[in-house]
């Protein structure tokens, strides 16, 4: 057996509701790439983050490696247990009780599904109607429906909606089937304490103190801790985990919990952890704004201690000043205050760069991963996505937008690719020049090197991948008009019309991912500092309710000099090192 | 008008009677969801949710977790209710019945005109005598197995149904005195609680060892061994990275594969150790060797393992390592480097079974189980967790019992003794706060009342019967026959309540309605939900 191409699992952890958002469309975008026949080139291991079971009717199954951790009540229609395991009584009856007085049922309000779901049910139902058992997979193929159903109904995929406006939770558009034990609720009771909050747009009045405090409850952390074991049992070669953390809110005192919990009983394994903030915060008072930008702060403070590499996912140009712009896409259209959206993006940008990790051959070890992005200790790192990817040798039609404050800085394809990069991490500027980076490509099979291999493989990896992301629903319609249906490099695929008629879906887009440690961090990091520092947590109720004291603060502030410090010394030079490249 | 609506004219207020009767409402308002649920001729709940999730439940605690309440008032009294919970495990339902039922006494005499403030000095009054005659009625002694019984039993019977409930009282019971020691607090983690979703509840049983839930990972692993040693340790045994990463620093295909057999070797070499040990003592013997590890074991390793018929287990629970030591001796190892006979435990058998894609290994036969573990059974996830929130609650139960080595006679007795009590002391208070007494004791009546309207009798009329039985038999406990409606001793009939639960009780619900009556004003203002 050689170890190089041998599947190395990983196991990720969903830690709060916009995480889950942002997890949702990276499962989402996995699922809808699968390739059931042989004929389709595919250079993605799927086993790397999926695992096969078998429910206890001899089903055999293909669910995520993952737990995702979320408040009670945000799930609507899904059930907690998923249905694949535990397909749902049509009517619960009295006799399930046992109980010989009287019994009382109390129906909770039904919540609606949206049509999206409502279709994948009635696609499922169709489809374990059918015979034939040849294909045992749960996953319902899109090409098999398509041929045998093609008297009536048009397959979800195939399909359009509008889901931009009736999602309101993750699992409204959650398109694979989750393993009984994959998702967790904690107790709402707990998170919002005796504060009876529990309405709309307050699930963020929370801080990192309470998140860390409900971790420690014995029955949450036994029961985390044992799921995140059977996962991790499962695995013939765990070599890491993926943490896609909130940080906003007490999420992040609830991911650290999970971090230590990883130093302590899994101490030779990675942890590559994306420390997400989501657009739409709007704190109605000082006072709460304080608290999610406490929580912001103290969650990188403690979760880059805690993590092998930390990459900041946050579309707004600042991680701590909630007001700042959003980033803009040259073709994307996409709504800041809409979760389903902008969650979107990262979740593709998730898809793309974690194919470094997870290719058919030599994909590269999470370790060496975060050894590559983590010189001299640090341990934040920035994230790009360039979507759609247009190519090299395109002369792109549309109209050049210049993204960021980059200059055009190099030659040839680099410059191309670097046009439509937009930065992921509250607007670090990357750079072309990076100490150290990590490149995939999706949908692009060209074996012809799109970049100058300048550096040495300590200092970059790049992966090329033929499969492209496939943007069928549930991804949302977030794309200009000038993007044609199927988005891909490759000219011998490029058959399709080249642009589609108005209401016609984005089939498929080619992406690039790019994670990389770059001085410009050192900026994005500073104005954290700042904040933390001038902030006094005296004068903020809420997080005196909460037990935060000055000291604990000052723990805070130093850990993110600390965190800085490993930028500090030496950024001036670099500064001046990639200016040069011009 | 309230300075703040100057100051923040969106501010909401509410003053003195106002404010008092959303106190009010608040806390009855949780007492009629809780009412029915008293007692073991209680109402079962059904809670559907709105995806067809389904939570079947008579426990107070569980109740207050999974309503999401509104209510502000409402909330911190749950709050507090399941902070109890946490501490003691069990009380919660009469708590919230107290509560409400005192601010409802409360409200009449405020309605006299008495200010608030005297009817909780009068609480405060009542709650020290009430504490008293707790003192007065408990029946110290050493808890024998059969008063452990009857106090698990008063606890399960209000859970679950009567025949599961004597079932489960074994089952509690015996667990607790297999890992009870002399002279060493009782530690409810040697007791594991494992799931299986098969049978029926009634299937529920105590295994004398430890069941984990997972397997050998090999086909060609043994699937049962008896008469084995186990090897319990934290060692990883999977190709790992190593210090440098060596997939940087190879310059061709052959040196890194070098690097990887190097790799490979040091992880082969540990296994080594295990088989040496193995090899060394089974051999020639009928005796069969089972690795429990908390770390990795990949798959070559297994294969080692198999070829020589070694069971191994990888990624035990922490706690398991513990819970293995305890029950089969032995010690978990951290290395191999000094591996012999005496770390290993014993168990006369290990055996897989296998439900669905998860497998259970049963570690049984052990020399001296000091630590057993409860195999619940039930066709349905939620009956599952149905019976281990019954469990749970046995449990603590009897471990209360044997912290207090106290216990209160249960069917409504200490209510009864304390009402009477307090009536007479009444009139030894001076001033008004008497009647802050008086409401405390009438309020006390609530669980006598309320076990009898949930038992289908006539609320005052049993109380009549009961208070009739108090005054001819001083000094005897009474209590409410829920299958008669008339009075019983519950000493007789075995009915027992925890003594710290009591007390917890009458501490919660005494600073808990004082702390609701005096309130007087309620803001609301500056937070999000006002947008």
């Amino acid at each position: 057996m050689s170890t190089s191409n041998m599947t190395r699992e990983l196991v990720t952890i969903q830690v709060g509701h916009f995480a889950n958002f942002v997890g949702t469309h990276w499962w989402n975008l996995q699922e809808s790439s699968f390739v059931y026949d042989s004929t389709t080139p595919t250079d993605i291991n799927h086993d790397f983050l999926f695992r096969d079971g078998r429910t206890s009717l001899r089903q055999e199954t293909y669910t995520p490696r993952v737990l995702c951790i979320d408040v009670q009540g945000s799930l609507h229609t899904l059930p907690a247990l998923g249905t694949l395991y535990s397909p749902l009584h049509s009517q619960p009856s009295t006799s399930e009780a046992s109980w010989e007085g009287p019994i009382q049922i109390i129906h909770q309000l039904t919540q609606e599904k949206n049509q999206y779901l409502m279709d994948l049910e009635e696609e499922e139902k169709r489809y374990n109607s059918q015979p034939t058992d040849e294909d045992k997979d749960i996953c319902v193929d899109d090409l098999n429906i398509s041929t045998k159903g093609e008297d009536n109904t048009t397959s979800s995929t195939e399909k359009i909606y509008d889901l931009s406006k009736s999602v309101r939770v993750w699992s409204d558009f959650l398109r694979p089937h989750l393993h009984p034990n994959s998702i967790y609720l904690l107790n709402s009771l707990h998170v919002y304490g005796g504060r009876g909050l529990a309405g709309e747009g307050e699930g963020d009045l929370w801080g990192f103190p309470s998140g860390t405090k409900i971790f420690q409850r014995e029955d949450v952390e036994e029961e985390i801790t044992d799921r995140i074991r059977l996962l991790a049992e499962s695995c013939n070669s765990l070599q890491g985990f993926q943490l896609l953390s909130d940080v906003h809110n007490g999420m992040g005192g609830v991911s650290s919990g999970i971090l230590q919990h990883f130093a302590d009983d899994y101490g030779s394994k990675d942890t590559i952890t994306f420390a997400i903030t989501p657009p739409h915060l709007s704190p109605a008072t000082t006072q709460t704004r304080l608290l999610t930008q406490a929580a912001i702060l103290q969650s990188y403070a403690e979760l880059s201690q805690l993590s092998s590499v930390l990459v900041p996912l946050c579309l707004r140009k600042s991680i701590c000043d909630l007001t700042a712009p959003v980033v803009s896409f040259p073709n994307l259209l996409y709504q800041e205050d809409n979760a389903y959206l902008s969650s979107s993006i990262l979740g593709a940008f998730l898809e793309t760069a974690s194919t470094v990790y997870r290719t058919r051959t030599d994909p590269l070890p999470l370790a060496a991963l975060t050894h590559l992005l983590t010189p001299t200790g640090r341990k934040v790192a920035g994230a790009g996505i360039v979507l759609p990817y247009k190519g090299l040798n395109e002369d792109s039609e549309s109209e050049r937008v210049e993204c960021g404050d980059r200059k055009g800085m190099c030659g040839g394809g680099e410059r191309e690719m670097w046009r439509g990069l937009v930065p992921l991490s509250a607007g670090a500027c990357l750079t072309h020049n990076p100490i150290s980076e990590v490149q995939v490509v999706r949908g692009n099979s060209s074996t012809k090197s799109s970049w100058e291999e300048n550096k040495s493989p300590l200092e970059r990896c790049s992966v090329r991948a033929v499969d492209p992301l496939k943007t069928t629903p549930p991804f949302p319609a977030i794309f200009t008009k000038l993007i044609p249906t199927t988005f891909n490099l490759d000219p011998s695929r490029r058959k399709t019309k080249p642009v589609r008629v108005v209401d016609e879906r984005v089939r498929s887009v080619s992406s690039v991912g790019v994670i990389q440690q770059c001085p410009s961090l050192c900026q994005m990091l500073q104005p954290a500092l700042t904040v933390a520092q001038g902030l006094d947590v005296t004068k903020v109720t809420l997080l005196q309710e909460e037990g935060l004291d000055k000291d604990a603060w000052c723990g805070v502030v130093e850990g993110l000099q600390k965190l800085l410090l490993a930028y500090d010394t030496t950024s001036n030079q670099e500064m001046e090192c990639s200016d040069d490249d011009d | 008008m309230a300075a703040i609506k100057t100051l923040n004219p969106k501010a909401e207020v509410a003053r003195a009677a106002q404010a008092l009767s959303i106190n009010i409402s608040g806390a009855r308002g949780i007492q009629d969801v809780l009412r029915t649920n008293l007692g073991p001729k209680g109402t079962m709940k059904m809670l559907v949710s709105g995806a067809g999730d389904i939570k079947i439940t008579k426990d107070g605690n569980i109740l207050l977790h999974e309503m999401q309440i509104q209510h502000p008032t409402a909330s911190m009294i749950a709050k507090a209710c399941t902070a109890q919970d946490d501490v003691i495990g069990d009380g919660t339902t009469s708590t919230v019945l107290l509560i409400g039922e005192m601010l409802k006494q409360a409200e009449i005499q405020i309605q006299d005109g008495l200010h608030p403030r005297l009817i909780a000095e009068g609480f405060d009054l009542a709650k020290v005598k009430a504490q008293e005659v707790l003192d007065e009625v408990k029946i110290s002694e050493k808890m024998s197995r059969e008063r452990l019984c009857q106090v698990a039993r008063t606890a399960l019977r209000t859970k679950v149904h009567s025949e599961l409930a004597d079932k489960l009282t074994e089952v509690c019971v015996d667990a607790v005195l297999a890992i009870k020691e002399d002279e060493v607090p009782l530690d409810l983690h040697m007791v594991e609680i494992m799931d299986m979703q098969h049978k029926t509840e009634l299937d529920t049983q105590l295994v004398k060892g430890l069941v984990l839930d997972h397997g050998g990972r090999h086909p060609d692993m043994p699937k049962r061994a008896t008469n084995a040693y186990i090897l319990t340790c934290n060692v990883s045994m999977e190709y790992e990275k190593t210090e440098v990463n060596s997939g940087f620093f190879y310059k061709s295909a052959e040196d890194r594969d070098k690097l990887v057999a190097a790799e490979r070797e040091f992880i082969e070499n540990r296994v080594q150790k295990v088989i040496e040990l193995k090899k060394k003592i089974c051999d020639g013997t009928n005796k069969m060797f089972v690795v429990i590890n908390q770390k990795g074991i990949d798959p070559m390793s297994l294969d080692m393992l198999a070829k020589e018929g070694i069971m191994g287990l990888r990624r035990a629970k922490r706690r398991n390592m513990e819970r293995l030591a305890l029950a089969c001796g032995g010690m978990a190892m951290n290395s191999f480097d000094d591996l012999d006979e005496d770390c290993l435990g014993y168990a006369g058998s290990v055996y897989e079974h296998v439900l669905g894609e998860t497998k259970y290994t049963f570690v049984e036969e052990t020399k001296k189980p000091q630590s057993v573990t409860i195999l619940i059974k039930g066709p349905y996830k939620h009956t599952l967790t149905q019976t281990k929130d019954a469990i749970r609650d046995g449990l603590r139960a009897i471990k209360n019992a044997i912290d207090d080595a106290a216990l209160v006679p249960g069917a409504g007795a200490f209510e009864m003794a304390a009402y009477d009590t307090l009536m007479k002391f009444e009139s030894e208070v001076k001033g008004r706060a008497r009647y802050g007494v008086r409401a405390f004791a009438d309020a006390l009546l609530v669980i006598p009342k309320t076990l009898a309207s949930n038992s289908g009798y006539d609320a005052l009329d049993s109380l009549v019967k009961l208070r009739e039985e108090l005054k001819n038999n001083a000094g005897v406990p009474v209590g409410l026959d829920i299958s008669t409606g008339e009075a019983l001793n519950p000493v007789d009939a075995g009915i027992f309540d925890n003594y710290c639960v009591k007390r917890h009780m009458l501490d919660a619900c005494s600073v808990i309605a004082r702390n609701l009556l005096i309130v007087d004003e309620i803001m609301r203002a500056g937070l999000s939900q006002l947008k």
